[in-house]
């Protein structure tokens, strides 16, 4: 942490106190300017694990903020080139960490076993801004053993309610040029989506690169293989619990991999696979050959979670970007693609033991929840950045629309310090939403002539109303956080081990087979001898029982 | 060691104001040569950390291409001796799903792991095998035969080459698989090195100045804004290497960026800044100290001229507590000893004036007394009361001369009162005593003048008196000799000197009524002798003239001389 006089970019992470020297500013003839008026700055350091643009020393907001606050915080983000597991073994070694951190989860515990953190909770008392951001309840899930809190999720804290516009999360996904093509169709069924799919393919075999469009594609490689193995739990109406699916009366765990739903849903990939809907290579893929597939605008549809292509669609025709579609196995079904933020536990912006200035960095993360500092990270500054009306309503005219989307203007006026916590949702005047994607008005006004065309066939303004609403998550919601903490060296930890390769080695040979039946025989038989699913469901089952309790 | 002034200050007539300019000037041009000598200094020692830094650059670029190359050729050589991986591409495969199960135990196998190295971005098996799917790292050879790479790897029919790739500016190791006999046709293991790490470890390698990794027109590596080779002017001053990996000619080219001397300037500018206004500010200081000292001397000038008093904040100005002002506080200290010595001086002189006033008064008052004595022994005097310290009419005096060269019996007197104003004066008996001393026959040597002596009966004498030029002029012509030394006595006795304090008084002196008059007159009474032999008038032709000014002061005015 360093404090200076000006506010200043650029520092290094070292911790020391920087006044400059009113002696050589005199020298220079700099002394005397505002002398009055300027504050000591804290500054501190932070390594931030994820890839985001940096933004340019002396960027106006944050220079705001820390006249305001009276600090500020450089942000180290990964670089592509980066591999961050390498960077926190290097400050583990080392014993020199930033002030803060953000890992990712795998990392968290190995900074957590090195003692990098300070225990948050022991100084929190005067910062009500952050003891408040979360109740007790989900304070207490993130407690460690030792009943300590050590590190503070940024994105799980959700104000009065969600104000997503776009749904980040798993769905049936398709290129609105395909919906256009069919007039909007109502899309309900497993049968409904691959029968778009089929015709379209039949109609438009190619793209318009040249390139033979592909109907359907999957990622199944190892690290990513969601897009193939979870659909049963959605199509049959269950939320991204990912472990299981969890029948809220008896409370008991289900495993979705062996419903009939499951079957059904693989059955119906063989017969898609043989029409040649999809794409035959699907299985062999890398991630990266995957996102170059949708990069290329050939790939009408697939089942995904938003979070994982986005970056690969986001330089896609308008035409060829995707929306979700909310199918459910038959007619009758409720389907929940869409949840409300689920609390993640598994990391959180941590302050290191290299921190020496703990009240300093607590009183930092504690202003930046306030309202004011809210506004000023997610809307920028008013009659600047953004506009209000006479009912107070934010809107964005087209200049700062402009700006908005510009990314050098960005990367000079803006600061959202987006690692850090703050209140997603409703803004914190309960009028507005958190921030101007959020806008319903100023998102739709951002869509594309095509996307608001097939929005207002739809009647909605947004991605996430393509789906049905999300409902309260429930108290074990997600489960697939909680089996992230499994071990080989429990039986559950070992089966859901040996389930997941189960999974990899059967599916795709399941979809490819040329006798479906005997195939998801064999599969079943295999999966029921070598995977100990009762234990692994047991231990689901408890958790559900435990979190309702809680 | 006794130092002279004159060494201390070699050029006392040169104003402080020039000396200091002069001092400024040869400051101002030894800082130019410092400085000029700084930035050649900087600009030689950067020249040739840019020559090593060129050398230093190349080699190590060489050399982490170099490594990165030869671990792939290690690699590549563990691949293409990998008996599972031609077991997987000698198999023919009924479905995708037996593809699909032999590609699963093929991974689980963890065959291929060893290709998890961090200078490969992707590595990929081509194979004629037309019953693969395919996928990840295994594709159909249908798929890369238009490419470049394998058009140019067949061209070259080598086992093993470097490929340069044009188009994503990087390049590939490319290895034909014939280890073990493949049945289902051809197969190639191609890797790909990643840009990102050879970028990332070049970037680190944090090179200021132009850095290119070439083969031939492709560009691999540049840390400049030029992305294309043909965007790059490689000229005679970049240094080169060029190494063949392989088939693949890689070319290596760096060039430090010489840094000009404004840039060097401008680099350093962190020190020159604060160099700049410190010597500004020892220049500001300078002319401050300099108009200081000269205002002040000149204030003092002034002052020390003008005699005027100086205020209290006045003294403060000018005196200030360095070493100039307690000099200039020195300075008035002794100049206010000198006016007070200069004060006391001038009491000494009016005592001694007064002293000698009254010297002269008491003298002449016994002069007076003396001649009084002596005329009333010798001379018969008609007016008994006669005041012999005060001149009477010249008339009166000259009828009593008459008288007596007549009571004398001097056969050949004359006495010539010529007309004048009747104002005129002498002191009594001045003249008559005068004529007696000069017709005294005793006069060549010391007789005393009240002692009457014999005439001569060939004496003559004359005296006349006339007026001439407002002065009183009384002649005395004689016949009688008058001695050489009587006659240096003479003017002795009548020269102008302020005290005559020489002469002491000596009653009956023959020179006394000499003095008498001489003191009487002081310098208003002059004495002129004519002696044409110049050794006294013994041949007895003599002739003296008293001229009285008419004038009266005294005696000499001291005050003019302090």
């Amino acid at each position: 942490m360093k404090l200076k006089h000006n506010i200043q970019n650029g520092m290094k992470n070292i911790q020391k106190l920087f006044v400059v020297p009113l002696t050589l500013s005199l020298l220079t003839g700099c002394a005397g300017e505002k002398t009055s008026q300027e504050q000591e700055i804290k500054v501190f350091t932070s390594f931030l694990s994820a890839v985001s643009p940096d933004i340019n020393e002396n960027n106006k907001i944050q220079q705001m903020i820390a006249e305001k606050i009276g600090a500020m915080c450089d942000e180290t983000w990964i670089d592509e080139k980066d591999e961050a597991s390498n960077i926190i073994s290097n400050m583990i070694m080392s014993e020199d960490y930033p002030d803060f951190i953000y890992p990712e989860a795998s990392e968290y515990q190995k900074l957590r076993n090195a003692g990098a953190f300070i225990p948050i909770d022991e100084y929190w008392d005067d910062y009500p801004n952050l003891k408040n951001f979360y109740s007790e309840s989900e304070w207490d899930k993130i407690r460690d053993p030792d009943g300590h809190i050590y590190k503070i999720p940024s994105f799980s804290k959700c104000y009065m309610y969600d104000t997503n516009t776009i749904h980040n999360d798993e769905a049936f996904w398709v290129q609105v040029k395909v919906l256009q093509w069919a007039g909007y169709p109502e899309i309900v069924t497993l049968d409904d989506y691959f029968n778009l799919l089929e015709k379209y393919i039949e109609a438009n075999p190619v793209g318009e690169n040249g390139e033979p469009n592909i109907a359907y594609e999957i990622l199944a490689d190892e690290s990513i293989f969601f897009c193939l193995d979870n659909p049963p739990q959605f199509l049959d109406g269950y939320p991204n619990d990912g472990a299981c699916i969890v029948d809220p009366e008896t409370l008991e765990a289900i495993d979705y991999n062996t419903t009939p739903t499951a079957k059904k849903w693989f059955q119906k990939l063989n017969e898609e696979y043989h029409k040649g809907i999809i794409d035959p290579e699907c299985f062999m893929l890398s991630p990266n050959q995957y996102y170059d597939r949708i990069k290329s605008g050939n790939v009408l549809g697939m089942v995904d979670q938003f979070w994982n292509f986005r970056n690969a669609a986001d330089q896609l025709p308008d035409k060829c970007k995707y929306v979700p579609l909310g199918v459910v196995i038959e007619e009758g079904i409720e389907e929940h693609y869409h949840s409300q933020i689920a609390f993640d536990p598994s990391s959180g912006l941590g302050i290191t033991t290299s921190c020496d200035d703990v009240d300093g960095a607590l009183k930092f993360v504690n202003d930046l929840l306030d309202p004011e500092i809210l506004n000023l990270r997610f809307w920028g500054i008013e009659d600047e950045d953004y506009s209000v009306d006479e009912n107070g309503i934010f809107y964005l005219t087209d200049e700062q629309y402009e700006k908005n989307h510009d990314p050098e203007y960005a990367a000079q006026n803006r600061c959202v310090y987006k690692y850090f916590p703050y209140y997603w949702g409703m803004n914190q005047d309960g009028i507005n939403a958190y921030s101007p994607t959020h806008q319903p008005n100023e998102f739709y006004e951002s869509l594309s002539d095509i996307m608001k065309e097939c929005f207002s066939a739809y009647g909605v303004q947004t991605y996430v109303e393509m789906l049905n609403p999300a409902t309260e998550n429930a108290p074990w919601y997600p489960m697939w956080s909680y089996t992230g903490t499994f071990m080989d060296d429990t039986d559950y930890g070992k089966a859901k081990t040996d389930i997941d390769k189960m999974k990899f080695k059967y599916l795709p040979k399941i979809v490819m087979s040329d006798d479906f039946e005997s195939s998801w025989e064999e599969y079943m038989t295999e999966y029921s001898a070598n995977c100990d699913v009762q234990a692994y469901l047991d231990e689901l089952t408890a958790e559900v029982r435990r979190s309702v309790e809680k | 060691m006794k130092i002279s002034i004159k060494k201390l200050n070699p050029l006392p007539d040169i104003s402080i104001g020039k000396k200091v300019s002069a001092v400024f000037l040869l400051f101002l041009l030894s800082s130019v040569v410092l400085f000029c000598g700084m930035i050649k200094g900087i600009s030689d020692a950067e020249e040739k950390y840019q020559t090593e830094n060129e050398n230093t650059i190349l080699n190590s670029t060489e050399q982490y291409i170099d490594t990165a190359i030869e671990n792939i050729v290690a690699i590549a050589k563990t691949i293409y001796t990998n008996n599972s991986l031609y077991d997987l591409l000698n198999t023919e495969y009924a479905s995708a799903a037996a593809y699909y199960d032999a590609f699963y135990q093929f991974q689980e196998n963890n065959s291929l792991i060893i290709t998890e190295n961090k200078n490969i971005k992707k590595y990929t098996i081509y194979t004629d095998n037309s019953t693969i799917t395919s996928g990840g790292n295994i594709v159909h050879l249908s798929k890369a035969k238009d490419e470049e790479w394998y058009q140019r790897f067949c061209e070259l029919n080598k086992p093993m080459i470097v490929f340069c790739d044009k188009e994503n500016q990087s390049f590939s190791l490319i290895r034909k698989l014939d280890y073990n006999t493949i049945r289902t046709g051809d197969c190639y293991l191609k890797i790909d090195l990643s840009n990102a790490v050879i970028e990332n470890y070049f970037d680190r390698l944090d090179f200021r100045g132009n850095l290119y990794v070439m083969s031939h027109s492709i560009l691999i590596y540049s840390n400049t804004d030029e992305k294309n080779a043909d965007e790059i002017n490689i000229t005679s001053d970049y240094k080169c290497y060029v190494k063949n990996y392989y088939t693949a000619e890689l070319e290596y080219y760096a060039k430090e960026q010489k840094s000009a001397v404004l840039e060097i300037i401008t680099r350093n500018m962190t020190y020159l800044i604060p160099f700049l206004i410190l010597f500004l500010l020892s220049v500001i200081t300078a002319i401050v100290i300099v108009l200081d000292m000269t205002a002040r001397t000149k204030k003092f000038d002034a002052i020390v001229h003008s005699e005027e008093t100086l205020s209290q904040a006045e003294n403060s100005l000018i005196y200030g507590t360095d070493e100039l002002g307690k000099m200039f506080a020195n300075c008035i200290q002794f100049f206010d000893r000198l006016q007070f010595n200069q004060r006391e001086l001038k009491k000494c002189y009016d005592a001694l004036e007064k002293s000698y006033e009254n010297t002269r008064q008491i003298r002449l008052q016994a002069l007076h007394l003396d001649i009084k004595n002596l005329c009333l022994a010798k001379y018969p005097i008609e007016k008994p009361d006669l005041d012999f310290s005060e001149p009477l009419a010249i008339d009166f005096e000259f009828e009593m001369l008459r008288k007596h060269f007549q009571n004398r019996n001097i056969q050949h007197f004359k006495v010539i009162l010529e007309k004048m104003p009747e104002q005129v004066t002498v002191l009594p008996f001045s003249v008559i005593m005068t004529a007696d001393d000069l017709i005294n026959p005793e006069n060549s040597g010391i007789v005393r003048i009240s002692e009457n002596f014999e005439i001569s009966e060939n004496l003559a004498i004359s005296v006349r008196a006339f007026f001439k030029e407002n002065c009183l002029h009384i002649q005395f012509r004689t016949n009688s000799p008058i001695s050489s030394g009587k006659i240096l006595k003479l003017r002795a006795l009548f020269e102008d000197y302020p005290h005559q304090t020489d002469f002491d008084f000596q009653a009956g002196d023959i020179y006394n009524h000499y003095s008498r008059i001489k003191n009487y007159y002081g310098s208003h009474v002059s004495l002129e002798i004519t002696d044409p032999g110049n050794s006294g008038s013994e041949s007895g032709n003599f002739c003296m003239t008293m001229r009285f000014s008419e004038r009266k002061e005294r005696f000499y005015n001291y005050e003019t001389k302090t």
